[in-house]
């Protein structure tokens, strides 16, 4: 039976991986880039030749995940300690064979989000290669063009035989858009000219990143590009999905010495866990239900993250009483990221709110596209009026509550409605504002409010959808609602 | 000691346990990797922020409600697990960074001064001590370096040096930590020693942050990644989702929904509100009328929460007097009702405090409430300075009829309010005297006019009433103005004062820029409501002017 500690062990493992945090156990798809790319770095490290290349793919396809991959994977090969990176935890089986003095590299990340301009991107190089004790100049220059040069005749001065440097530029074309692309032309120039052995990999979503590079840029670029493209056809996308949430025995042995302890005490238990763990995330893919959410998915966006979110949940209530996936949860969580959350947001209006929308949906189908407070509340007005005419003439019997004093109508299901007064319902029409379903149709007028043109964030199908599912909407106010201009 | 927490804070928020589950199982254990990011979306009111930040602090320590005293001690010198902060306070990238960093350095505010020594100990243990006073400390910030600061504030200009610091932070180990971790045998407490402790960073109000900065948002959804440390950040918001994406898109936050709380969760929570000495049951029996009555139209329960305490006085008061018996429900409720209709026209408006609007009515006797108490539009927040009179909600209107201008004025103000809503090929037809037929146009004619200029199909939407003010030349107002006058009045500098003065009171509006002194254009500034009250005061016929107006 599964022990506390191995479902939560298990449960670490797999939200590690759903977080992205760890890698995948296996790259589906994508081995030809991976070839490809892991192969160029490889030949920077070994032979000294500078390289540079660009990974391009839409969001989601494993573009970081790729380039991480190889880089544990000459770590593993070249046995250094990247502070860098978390997981390099391989055992001492191929430690010393390496002696020849150059087999050590160094990798640069930075990150077009968080460097948002050349000065900040060299201040972290400098920063970055302090760290690795390469170089001093880090504490030493702090303006741009005192450090550049130095950097540079440091890059410049090294030979072959030197330190190869990876640099890796996630958000590519963010470093594009820095001025004269000074730090990119000078690490291709650096590349090209086949000084220091480096490597830069450029990673981004933009697939017309190249076009960003002026052209002093980009004839020191060496063209060379990989595209990732999300999982073709719905097995792959299966097969991704079902990697991240099978248990591999390492996933439970990551851990530190007591861990290990623990499974050298009950390693079978540990097996048996194990495997049916996995056997029940089989039966899971199998499940008809499970698979319509997952397919469901695919077709709109094959989007890999997406199951992952969806995945979270279900992992998170992993406990001891029931350590295995259960498709149910599933569906719960499929459902709860599907929905559409301005409906359930609009569920939360109040009725004043609701039929100040249903007067908002009547102009627009009258092409009054852009509208005010005040020819909302008049439309709002007109089918008041008429809702008292009608109950008067109906019944005039009062309301549950006795409310009918003052322009408040009892209607058939016995709530009241009434005219709200406009101050009133201008607060709510601010609040529909607020909530950002309505929009100023122009950046800025002056003038008084209730006169502000507006425009509505929501299709006419949408607010018939919330009149349909509000909570209490009484009948009158849902006809108004159906009723066609 | 996980069930009882969960239970304390199930108790703590009816209606919530889904919720508080969600974001407890997402938490999970102190070092268990986090989704990269959670968005909170709800209505307002809901009780979202509160619910986070009782959940962070109940299992991160920082609140004294669930833990022991011995874990207390222990805790209390750690540096915050997480930040809290409110993006209305801090509407800039680096005053985010600067408010996480500060939070995440220091223990979290407990009740407790006694123990802020130790903390010291903290400060050497992160080594980190950048001397960096900024010169222009703001005010908030001196304050809580005199209040308690066992650490400077950091400087943090921008996104690179963010991320650094959220690596040296996640990076620190607390000695104190560890020794008592190592002490009080938890299982698993050695886990700690070699994964750092998730933190977490709340974003209150994130909406603010589209105005921040365009990368902001894409960087703090994976800065767990960009750091390659545990933290998670959390969105708290009212609106969507689809409305922080970017242009280039990002790392999608986990949505969670906060759903409207049902009527049995209301009653729950307003349970706590029970005012001192008061039966609980007239209480729930009051809660459950309010809601009934006001939750189609109010579905804040802050306003019905307030509304609650705004009446509930009201209420109990014939019972309290003895003449009506606490078991006749209907009694009381026909004697509710009136303060009721009154509440409602002004729900949410909040034109006077609660201090004041319960001052007037339980002074006023049980006076003239009936016939709507004539609430009228008007710029809100203003309180006449009347006493307490008669009616209980003294409106805005009063302002308008206390409000006076000389009599040209009045009719300067006119003109323009004639000018700026009716269409000027008309103004021949309203306003020449030469005309045979007195000028002014019968109903039969303007309904034609209205006709040919097509309204009706249109709905009679885009008529000028409800388009609001146009811009007019001075001169025709001023045209319209001797018109209007039954008297001679000679044009001289006086007018031009006034109209200067109506412009400087805002109730008039120059739409040319200052400096051209030419052809100057205005808007007319004025509400309907407060023009009819003007024309009343010089009994000048304003309907008979207006065109297509109701």
């Amino acid at each position: 039976m599964a022990s506390e500690e191995l479902v939560s062990l298990a449960k670490t493992a797999i939200s590690a991986r759903l977080a992205e945090r760890s890698l995948p156990v296996a790259l589906v798809g994508l081995e030809e880039q991976y070839k490809k790319v892991l192969g160029l770095m490889r030949r920077t490290i070994e032979t000294g030749e500078s390289n540079s290349c660009l990974i391009l793919g839409p969001r989601g396809t494993g573009k970081t995940m790729l380039v991480r991959q190889a880089l544990q994977e000459l770590e593993k090969q070249f046995r250094i300690s990247n502070q860098d990176e978390y997981d390099d935890d391989d055992d001492d089986d191929d430690a010393m064979e390496l002696d020849d003095g150059r087999k050590d590299f160094m990798v640069i990340h930075l990150n077009g989000l968080v460097q948002t301009d050349d000065r900040m991107a060299l201040k972290e190089i400098m920063r970055q290669l302090s760290r690795e004790g390469e170089s001093e100049l880090g504490e030493s220059n702090t303006s741009f063009s005192d450090s550049l040069p130095s950097l540079l005749t440091f890059l410049k001065a090294g030979t072959r035989a030197q330190y190869p440097i990876i640099f890796i530029l996630d958000e590519f074309d963010l470093f594009a858009q820095h001025t004269k692309q000074s730090l990119l032309y000078n690490l291709f120039d650096v590349a090209q000219s086949a000084e220091w052995p480096i490597a830069v990999i450029g990673v981004t979503c933009r697939m017309d990143a190249l076009e960003l590079l002026e052209k002093r840029v980009k004839s020191r670029f060496s063209h060379r590009h990989y595209y990732t493209f999300p999982p073709g056809d719905y097995h792959d996308y299966i097969d991704i999905c079902r990697n991240a949430l099978l248990l591999t025995p390492a996933d439970l042995a990551i851990q530190t010495d007591d861990e290990v302890m623990l499974l050298r005490t009950d390693s079978r238990a540990a097996e048996v866990f194990i495997k049916e763990f996995n056997e029940r995330v089989k039966i899971l893919f199998e499940d008809g239900g499970f698979s319509k959410v997952v397919q469901r998915i695919f077709d709109l966006m094959k989007d890999v993250r997406a199951f992952y979110r969806l995945c979270f949940g279900p992992v998170a209530e992993l406990s001891k009483d029931s350590p295995y996936l259960q498709a149910s949860q599933f569906y719960e969580s499929g459902l709860q990221q599907r929905v559409d959350n301005k409906t359930e947001l609009l569920k939360g209006t109040s009725l004043l709110e609701l039929s100040l929308l249903i007067a908002i949906k009547h102009l627009v189908e009258r092409e009054v596209i852009t509208f005010n407070f005040e020819m909302v509340y008049d439309e709002y007005k007109d089918f008041m009026d008429m809702a008292v005419v009608r109950g008067t003439s109906m019944s005039s019997s009062a309301s549950s509550l006795g409310m009918s004093s003052g322009g408040s109508v009892a209607t058939s299901d016995g709530v009241s409605l009434r005219l709200y007064k406009k101050a009133v319902a201008l607060k709510a029409f601010e609040h529909l504002v607020e909530a950002e379903l309505l929009r100023p149709a122009d950046s800025f007028s002056k003038g008084p409010k209730e006169y502000r043109m507006m425009r509505v964030m929501l299709d006419a199908s949408q607010i018939s959808d919330v009149v349909l599912k509000h909570r209490d909407c009484p009948t009158i106010v849902a006809r108004w609602a159906a009723r066609r201009a | 000691m996980a069930t009882s927490l969960q239970q304390q804070l199930h108790e703590a928020f009816p209606g919530r346990a889904k919720q508080i589950n969600q974001i407890l199982g997402f938490m999970g254990k102190p070092w268990a990797p986090t989704p990269p990011s959670l968005l909170i979306n709800g209505n307002s009111s809901l009780g979202k922020t509160a619910v986070v930040k009782a959940t962070l602090s109940a299992v991160l320590g920082g609140g004294n409600q669930s833990e022991s005293e011995q874990q207390q001690q222990c805790r209390r010198r750690v540096p915050s697990r997480y930040a809290f902060l409110d993006c209305v306070e801090c509407h800039t990238p680096r005053l985010i960074f600067e408010h996480a960093i500060y939070q995440l350095r220091n223990p979290p505010p407990s009740k407790d001064k006694g123990s802020r020594l130790h903390t010291q100990n903290g400060a050497a243990a992160a080594g980190t001590s950048e001397k960096n006073e900024t010169a222009a400390t703001s005010g908030t910030r001196k304050r809580k370096r005199v209040t308690y600061s066992p650490l400077e504030w950091n400087k943090c200009e921008n996104v690179n040096e963010f991320v650094e610091w959220c690596r040296k932070i996640c990076d620190t180990k607390d000695e104190i930590d560890e020794v008592e971790m190592n002490g009080s045998e938890r299982t698993g407490s050695s886990c700690s020693k070699h994964q750092n402790e998730t933190r977490y960073l709340v974003l209150d109000r994130a909406e603010r942050l589209r105005d921040t900065a365009p990368t902001l948002i894409p960087v703090l959804m994976r800065l767990q990644e960009l750091t390659g440390r545990n933290i998670c950040v959390i969105l708290i918001t009212t609106i969507v989702w689809e409305k922080f994406r970017s242009k280039t898109g990002g790392y999608e936050p986990i949505v969670l929904n906060f759903p409207q709380y049902t009527k049995s969760e209301t009653a729950a929570i307003l349970k706590g509100d029970l005012p001192e000495g008061e039966d609980l049951d007239l209480f729930m029996r009051f809660v459950d009328l309010v809601y009934d009555v006001f939750q189609r139209n109010c579905k804040d329960l802050n306003e019905i929460r307030h509304l609650v305490a705004l009446l509930f006085p009201l209420y109990v008061k014939p019972v309290k007097e003895g003449k009506i018996q606490k078991h006749e429900g209907l009694k009381l409720h026909r004697h509710i009702q009136a303060y009721f209709v009154e509440a409602m026209d002004k729900l949410y408006l909040r034109e006077i405090s609660s201090t004041e609007w319960s001052d007037r009515t339980l002074s006023a006797a049980s006076g003239s409430l009936s016939g709507g108490s004539g609430a009228g539009a008007g710029a809100g927040g203003h309180v006449s300075g009347a006493p307490g009179g008669d009616r209980a909600l003294t409106t805005a209107l009063d302002v308008q009829n206390v409000f006076d201008l000389p009599y040209y004025t009045k009719f300067i103000l006119i003109a323009s309010f004639l000018a700026s809503y009716n269409p000027p090929r008309l103004d021949m037809r309203y306003f020449a005297k030469v005309s045979n037929q007195g000028g002014k146009m019968t109903k039969r004619s303007k309904i034609a006019a209205a006709k040919k200029n097509g309204h009706d199909n249109m709905g009679s939407k885009l008529r000028q009433q409800l388009l609001g003010p146009k811009p007019f030349p001075i001169e025709r107002m001023l045209a319209i103005f001797y018109s209007i006058l039954d008297e001679e009045v000679e044009e001289n500098v006086n007018v031009h004062t006034q109209i200067a003065s109506l412009v400087s009171l805002r109730m008039l509006q120059r739409v040319t820029p200052m400096d051209k002194l030419d052809s100057i254009k205005c808007k007319c500034n004025v509400s309907y409501e407060m023009i009819k009250a003007l024309a009343k005061s010089t009994r000048f016929e304003i309907d008979k002017y207006l065109f297509d107006f109701s």
